[in-house]
């Protein structure tokens, strides 16, 4: 359905267009295609029919040119003068005459070189039965050289010599590389008889390549690409044997150009064939390939495809311009016909869109008898009808206006009620009014409540500070218990002590000898100078030593000697009390001196904790004094954010490491109480935001005449979306009842009262740090 | 010969450990050894030594408020390895719940700081029977 809508939404010409090309681009294309297809089949026949005979007339040249040296290199074997000459060489050699012999070589050779020339051979040998050569064209072979000797290039002529010299027939070598140039060659070689049939020699000549050269270079019908190439097999590899047009062989076998060749391998193993391929050097071309029996070689003739096909690519350009033609002249085939029909369709709409404007008499002058015609006819029909029936509404409009006359006077009666009602809407508005008074009261009333309110956040603002002090109440319970549990146990202690020692020592001291009077009074000295400091884990250890000390030393009770000397301080023994201690009264002699050092101990232990005790309430009394004066005394900030660690010391004791540098501690103006009521707070937020586990640091210094104090917590950090909105009342991030939300907006005020200003750098998941800046200088205020 | 019977105090201060000890050994100094801990960690530590020393603790004396291993907790890994050894939390200040948890799951007595050296003394005799 949606292609139909997509269609009626064209207008005609295009509608009729798209109908021509559709019609005309499938026929067109097939036949173009049609024809392209059968040009192409025509042309490969027509190429592989000329490569075919090109090949074919090199194949007979190359076999005549074989044929011919073979019969020439026979019929030299059997030239009555060579015979002859031959004759006298092998009779001269068998009588050792070395002298008539040179004569007859000398008288030889020139005829040797007029041989050469007449036969088109390129070099000519006179071989003994012995295969010594008795002389030669070749210069590079010297006379009396055994040929069956001859290595590399010349291997192949020992092999043509030797099979020609042991069957007694005429024998083609394979081709093989001579070191002189760059072609590879062959031999043949020819036995000779004399008269009587005896085997006297060998003739031997070798082909003259460049014979088979110039003939398979010669490119008639091959276009500008196309070359022939004929390759043999030496040492399993192909080899070029010839030049080839494209392919100069140098003083060098040309093995690789060849390699990958389909054509040439093909050929090389005796096939024979037509086909498109790629040549050794990648190119595409239409090649054919067939084996040459009489030289062992393969013949590969080749034209670059491109070239093969320029002329079906022109036709191909000439088909497409058809096509574009084509679909042209169906373009403007569809809209003249198309406009035909439209104008046509015009006159029908002109006359519909006069008649639908008011014009009732317009007709259409009807000219054709098709669709359009019958079209044109329905109009006229349809436009008769509407006539009729408009004249009819004409009459019924006039019946209509008089009865709509009558419903008017109704509706004049009508509106006189209504104004009635109007006088009861007027009631409505006053009491609006009235009510609308009322409302002005209630606005004065809720003005005042919010004056009521405004003070009421003063008061929470005091109170958010009490709440702050409330929290710390109970550690701070905890903090002045602990020194006074000392304290009393220690009290009890020194009473317990001399009860029941001090009746005794009398008796005691005269029961011990001068020296051991002196020795106890050194033991008690010793005991009296006890570091305070030394732990509980570094005393056991201590008594583990000394108790191994004494059993390994014959003392008794050691155990119990080694916790009462560790509990007075003496970590060392030496034997320096021995005569106190390696006694039978050793336990009761030391218990007194331990007795004795007690009191000291307890002492020492009253002391720490009463200092202890005086530190925590000094530290609260600093914090709760209420200064209700606004005017700016001398103070040590730095002071002051200690007063407020040791408060919360014991908050901090279950995993809050604290660190403090404190650049500077010099007193500046400021209303000190209330900027440690901002310490205070920051330090609270610090230890919730890490769960009271993590690193506080705090620091103070002087920039710029300015005091910098920053207080920095290892906690969550302030998400990003609630950052600015921290400073603001009533803000907070803890559950109901812990925190008011005014924490940070009193902080706020209270620096902004010293002209200072407060701000925070914080990332989530490392921390944040609030830094507070005060200008150590404050402006007079009166 | 070894005292083998064993009351370990626990506590962050020094001073209360030293007081502790001193009045102990008057009261109980003829039957029993005194040691002493800074931390839970270090007291389960020695508990562990004791044990293989053949020792016999008998009794544990804990403060509630300390860094990382708080009393109650403390008492209640005690009572988990070694249910006979006595519990007592002797502290300034706890909370209500740490109370209960001790008193209920390690069954120890609750003494406040500063504390009364008889009311001390009587709930270690009483936790010590029942071990």
């Amino acid at each position: 359905m949606a292609k139909i809508n997509l269609l009626s939404r064209l207008n005609i010409s295009t509608q009729l267009l798209l109908v021509f090309l559709a019609i005309q681009i499938p026929a067109t294309t097939g036949l173009v295609w049609i024809a392209y297809t059968h040009v192409r089949d025509a042309l490969s026949i027509e190429l592989n029919n000329k490569l075919q005979s090109i090949s074919d007339r090199q194949i007979n040249q190359i076999n005549e040119y074989v044929d011919n040296q073979l019969q020439n290199t026979a019929s030299l074997s059997q030239m009555p003068d060579i015979v002859k000459s031959m004759d006298v060489l092998y009779n001269l050699t068998n009588l050792k005459d070395k002298v008539g012999f040179d004569k007859k070589i000398a008288d030889i050779i020139p005829n040797l070189f007029t041989y050469q020339k007449n036969f088109r051979v390129k070099n000519l040998l006179f071989v003994s039965p012995e295969y010594k050569i008795y002389c030669s064209t070749d210069k590079t072979l010297a006379d009396g050289t055994n040929i069956l000797e001859l290595q590399a290039g010349k291997a192949e002529l020992a092999r043509a010599a030797k099979r020609a010299g042991t069957i007694l027939q005429t024998d083609f070598s394979d081709f093989t590389f001579t070191a002189e140039n760059g072609y590879p060659t062959a031999f043949i070689a020819s036995p000779v008889r004399n008269k009587a049939g005896r085997f006297i020699g060998l003739i031997i000549t070798e082909i003259d390549n460049e014979i088979i050269d110039k003939q398979i270079n010669d490119y008639t019908g091959l276009g500008k690409t196309g070359e022939t190439r004929i390759i043999a097999k030496i040492n399993d590899k192909n080899y070029f044997t010839t030049n080839t047009r494209t392919i100069k062989l140098s003083n060098q076998p040309i093995e690789k150009k060849t390699k990958g060749e389909v054509a040439l391998d093909k050929a090389i193993k005796g096939e024979f064939g037509f086909g498109v391929i790629k040549d050794a050097q990648g190119t595409d071309v239409v090649a054919r390939w067939a084996y040459i029996p009489a030289i062992r070689s393969g013949l590969v003739v080749k034209i670059d495809l491109s070239e093969a096909l320029s002329p079906i690519a022109s036709m191909a350009w000439l088909l497409l311009l058809l096509l574009g033609l084509s679909i042209l002249f169906a373009l403007i085939a569809s809209l003249l016909a198309a406009r035909y029909l439209v104008n046509n369709l015009k006159v029908i709409i002109g006359a519909t869109t006069k008649f639908a404007e008011g014009k009732l008499n317009e007709r259409i002058a009807i000219t054709q008898q098709n669709e359009v015609g019958k079209l044109a006819h329905a109009f006229n029909d349809m436009a008769g009808k509407i006539q009729k029936s408009q004249s009819e509404l004409a009459e019924a409009n006039t019946s209509l206006e008089s009865r709509v006359k009558e419903r008017t006077k109704e509706l004049s009666f009508a509106n006189e009620a209504l104004l009635s009602s109007e006088e009861e809407l007027k009631q409505n508005l006053e009491e609006l009014q009235a009510t609308q008074e009322v409302l002005k009261q209630q606005k004065g009333t809720l003005e005042n409540t919010l004056h009521e309110l405004q003070s009421t956040q003063n008061q929470l603002i005091e109170s958010e500070k009490m709440a702050a002090l409330g929290q710390l109440v109970a550690g701070v319970a905890h903090e002045i218990n602990t020194p006074l549990g000392a304290i009393r146990s220690s009290v009890n202690n020194i009473q317990n002590n001399l009860k029941p020692t001090l009746p005794a020592l009398p008796a005691f001291f005269a029961s011990l000898s001068v020296e051991q009077q002196n020795v106890f009074f050194g033991l008690l000295e010793k005991s009296l100078q006890k570091d305070m400091n030394i732990s509980a884990k570094e005393e056991r250890t201590h008594k583990r030593e000394l108790k191994n000390y004494f059993q390994e030393n014959g003392y008794e009770k050691g155990s119990d000697l080694a916790d009462l000397l560790v509990d007075m301080g003496i970590y060392n023994y030496q034997n320096e009390y021995d005569t106190l201690l390696k006694t039978t009264e050793s336990l009761k002699n030391l218990e007194i001196a331990h007795s004795l050092s007690g009191l000291e101990r307890s002492a020492n232990t009253i002391n720490i904790a009463t200092e202890k005790a005086a530190k925590i309430v000094f530290a609260l009394k600093n914090y709760a004094r209420q200064s209700h004066t606004e005017v700016m005394e001398e103070a040590s900030i730095a002071d002051g954010i200690e007063t407020v660690l040791v408060i919360y010391q014991n908050a901090m004791k279950q995993g809050i490491e604290v660190q403090t540098d404190f650049q500077f501690t010099g007193k500046i103006p400021c209303l000190i109480d209330q900027l440690n009521q901002v310490w205070t707070n920051l330090i609270h937020n610090g230890l919730q935001a890490m769960k009271y586990s993590g690193m506080l640091t705090v620091a103070t210094k002087l920039e710029n005449d300015t005091v910098i104090v920053s207080i920095k917590d290892t906690g969550g950090g302030i998400p990003v979306e609630i950052q600015d909105k921290i400073f603001k009342a009533f803000f907070t991030t803890k559950p109901a009842g812990e925190g008011s939300g005014l924490g940070l907006d009193i902080c706020r005020k209270i620096i902004e009262k010293h002209h200072g200003k407060i701000y925070f750098q914080s990332e989530e998941g490392v921390g944040t740090t609030f830094l507070v800046e005060i200008p150590a200088t404050q402006p007079k205020i009166k | 010969m070894n005292k083998r019977k064993i009351i370990l105090c626990v506590d962050d201060e020094p001073m209360i450990l030293k007081s502790l000890k001193t009045e102990l050994s008057q009261v109980f100094g003829e039957e029993y050894l005194i040691e002493l801990a800074e931390s839970g960690e270090e007291a389960l530590e020695i508990l562990e030594e004791l044990a293989l020393s053949q020792s016999d603790t008998l009794l544990v004396i804990s403060d509630w408020l300390m860094p990382n291993m708080k009393g109650d907790e403390f008492l209640m890994e005690v009572h988990k390895n070694y249910p006979k050894i006595g519990k007592i939390m002797l502290s300034g200040q706890a909370d209500p719940q740490a109370i209960e948890r001790v008193r209920s799951k390690a069954m120890g007595a609750f003494i406040s700081k500063p504390w009364n050296k008889e009311g001390l003394k009587q709930a270690i005799v009483k936790h010590i029977h029942i071990a």
